[in-house]
């Protein structure tokens, strides 16, 4: 099943635009409210999703309602463009029954806004290559909702520690310790609401974990207009598949509200520990990633862009020269510093 | 019949004043006596006096720059078995300068020795450590006989060490040091950039904490015992004076003497 938003004035297709967070027609200007847009459309979707092939791993045929072409896609894309007409497409089938998102951030950064950003943070890049830094070779700058799961959990945790307090006076000619020794116990359950990790497996895990945190005042629920312009995928992992990364993420949260909570020592070493992380609950949401794709040097380099907040993680290259000038640079500074204080109180300005 | 008459007030002024001045006359022979000067007294005769001039030359600058006298004193009988420390010292207290820097060279046949000390402001500009290494510095020339070499080089350090105080010895001062700790200084700041480069986890435990459903629910710190340690006060070396301090020659610094 495929969707297109047709404008009701003009005809033309509609995207979501992410600075009135509307429908819009760019060929009359006419805007759309999404909220009016209502979902029970899914429910009809629920039953190609059952008749449908789109389970498969192969690559399934859709038709362009705009001009009729066969739509290429991927198994997993949930939403692109046509390839010839350029008409942007959302696949109802993919997005319904278990693979129907509940939640949506939907894009505040627009493509143009996006680029600026990326060329500033490049411009900033302070041991980027020279060429790299001016930003002119982005092949591509792709909008993508990129499927997570927004876990809830509880996490119960308990923990013995040794803890000291030390004093030191002078008592004649000596320096006396004191250290004060103490058991300490603490027993805590927490509870952490939307902690997200990516359901895709295209998308690395860590350099999506740097995009975070998103802003969730401002999480949807999940209507399909949003996608609308937007390419997006269903996720490949189920929330059980991938719960043992976020388990692991939370055993270190309640080992920091633990190590946070014992206060007023001089050390403390946690000997015992023992935690426990539930799921209580698990949520699909699709979040906005600014994908941007650059060439330097012969290659291609991946950077991507919350497309909330517009904070940037991918690994850039980096000039030997510039973090070989920038070493020498501090350490020639620092050594004069040296030096001119070693002057200063008397010494030779070199041995 | 004697006649008692009562002296004017002007004899009585000068009576008094020449009494004042008398009575003066001891301090400043005293203050004559203890001007400083560089003595240069090569009883074993092992340099020129041509060489003896050049050196008497050199302690001189140390007296006018840092208000230091420089001792040369050589002697045949001086042995290293003897108590040459404490013939220092007597050697020292037959002078009345205050500040001493003293080099003794004990040319005994089959017993040789020479030995540094510093009085005064010499003992806390040139400690223990720093008449060792005057000592190992000239130590090769003393062994090959080059005598005037080897006191050249205890005037010129002497007169480095004084110029530079001791604190300046520890090894934060070295540029060598300086210069490592300058280039991890400068490398951390650079790899911190570099590793962060693709970008930061701006997360924490408390980004998704629900802090109103989020509680300790059982805790207790329970004192156990106290430990005590005792350590001694580190004391500062500069200070310290070697050597012994008999005959009432007071404190000093000293190398411990070299054998040559």
């Amino acid at each position: 099943m495929v969707i297109q938003y047709k404008c009701p004035g003009c005809g033309a297709d509609m995207v979501f635009n992410s600075q009135t967070g509307q429908l819009h027609c760019d060929n009359c200007g006419h805007s759309e409210e999404i909220e009016n847009y209502k979902t029970e459309e899914f429910r009809e979707f629920e039953e190609h999703f059952h008749s449908s092939a789109f389970e498969g791993d192969e690559v399934n045929q859709y038709q362009c309602n705009n001009c009729g072409a066969i739509l290429l896609t991927d198994k997993d894309t949930t939403a692109t463009a046509c390839s010839f007409c350029g008409s942007p497409v959302i696949l109802g089938d993919r997005l319904s029954g278990a693979l129907a998102p509940s939640k949506v951030i939907p894009f505040t950064i627009s493509k143009s806004e996006a680029e600026a950003a990326f060329k500033k943070w490049c411009h900033h890049g302070l041991l980027m290559p020279k060429n790299f830094k001016q930003a002119d070779r982005i092949k591509n700058l792709t909008g993508m909702y990129v499927p997570f799961w927004l876990y809830d959990l509880q996490g119960q945790g308990e923990a013995f520690a040794h803890c000291t307090r030390i004093h030191t006076h002078d008592e004649g000619d000596y320096i006396v310790t004191r250290t004060s020794h103490f058991n300490v116990y603490r027993k805590v359950d927490l509870r952490y609401n939307n902690v997200p990790a990516d359901a895709s497996e295209k998308m690395p895990d860590d350099l999506m974990d740097k995009l975070e945190p998103f802003d969730y005042q401002n999480l949807k629920k999940f209507n399909t207009p949003y996608l609308a312009g937007f390419i997006s995928e269903k996720y490949n992992y189920t929330d059980k598949q991938i719960f043992p990364r976020v388990q692991q993420r939370a055993t270190q949260y309640i080992e920091d509200y633990i190590s946070g909570s014992i206060q007023g020592y001089s050390t403390k070493n946690i000997i015992n520990r023992e935690y426990h992380t539930k799921q209580i609950n698990a949520e699909y949401a699709l979040l906005p990633v600014w994908m941007v794709y650059y060439d330097y040097d012969n290659s291609e380099y991946t950077f991507a862009m919350n497309g909330q907040t517009g904070k940037i993680a991918g690994k850039p290259p980096l000039s030997t020269g510039k973090a070989a000038g920038g070493v020498i640079g501090i350490t020639l500074l620092l050594f004069i510093i040296c030096r001119v204080v070693t002057v200063i109180m008397g010494g030779p300005l070199l041995w | 019949m004697v006649i008692y008459r009562k002296q004017p007030g002007y004899i009585k002024f000068l009576k008094y004043t020449f009494i004042f001045l008398i009575t003066l006359i001891p301090f400043l022979t005293a203050y004559k006596t203890a001007d400083a000067e560089t003595i240069i007294q090569d009883d074993a005769e092992i340099i020129s006096s041509g060489e003896e001039k050049k050196l008497q030359d050199l302690c001189d600058k140390i007296l006018k720059d840092y208000d230091t006298s420089v001792y040369i004193w050589t002697d045949n009988d001086i042995s290293g078995g003897s108590n040459y420390g404490y013939a220092m010292e007597m050697f020292v207290a037959t002078h009345p300068q205050k500040n001493v820097i003293i080099l003794m060279v004990g040319m005994h046949p089959g017993d040789r020795i020479y030995e540094i000390q510093g009085y005064g402001i010499a003992q806390e500009m040139i400690n223990n450590k720093r008449c060792g290494k005057i000592l190992d510095k000239m130590h090769d020339d003393m062994v090959d006989g080059n005598y005037y070499s080897a006191m050249q080089v205890f005037c010129k350090e002497s007169r480095t060490y004084m110029g530079r105080h001791p604190r300046l010895d520890s090894i934060i001062f070295s540029p060598v040091f300086q210069f490592v700790i300058c280039l991890i200084a400068g490398i951390i700041p650079v790899a911190v950039i570099a590793y962060n480069s693709g970008g930061r986890t701006t997360t924490n435990s408390h980004t998704y904490l629900d802090v109103n459903n989020s509680k300790v629910i059982g805790s207790f710190d329970k004192y156990t015992h106290t430990t005590v340690k005792r350590t001694p006060k580190p004391h500062d070396n500069s200070t310290s004076g070697g050597g012994s301090s008999g005959g009432g020659g007071g404190s000093h610094s000293s190398g411990g003497g070299r054998s040559f």
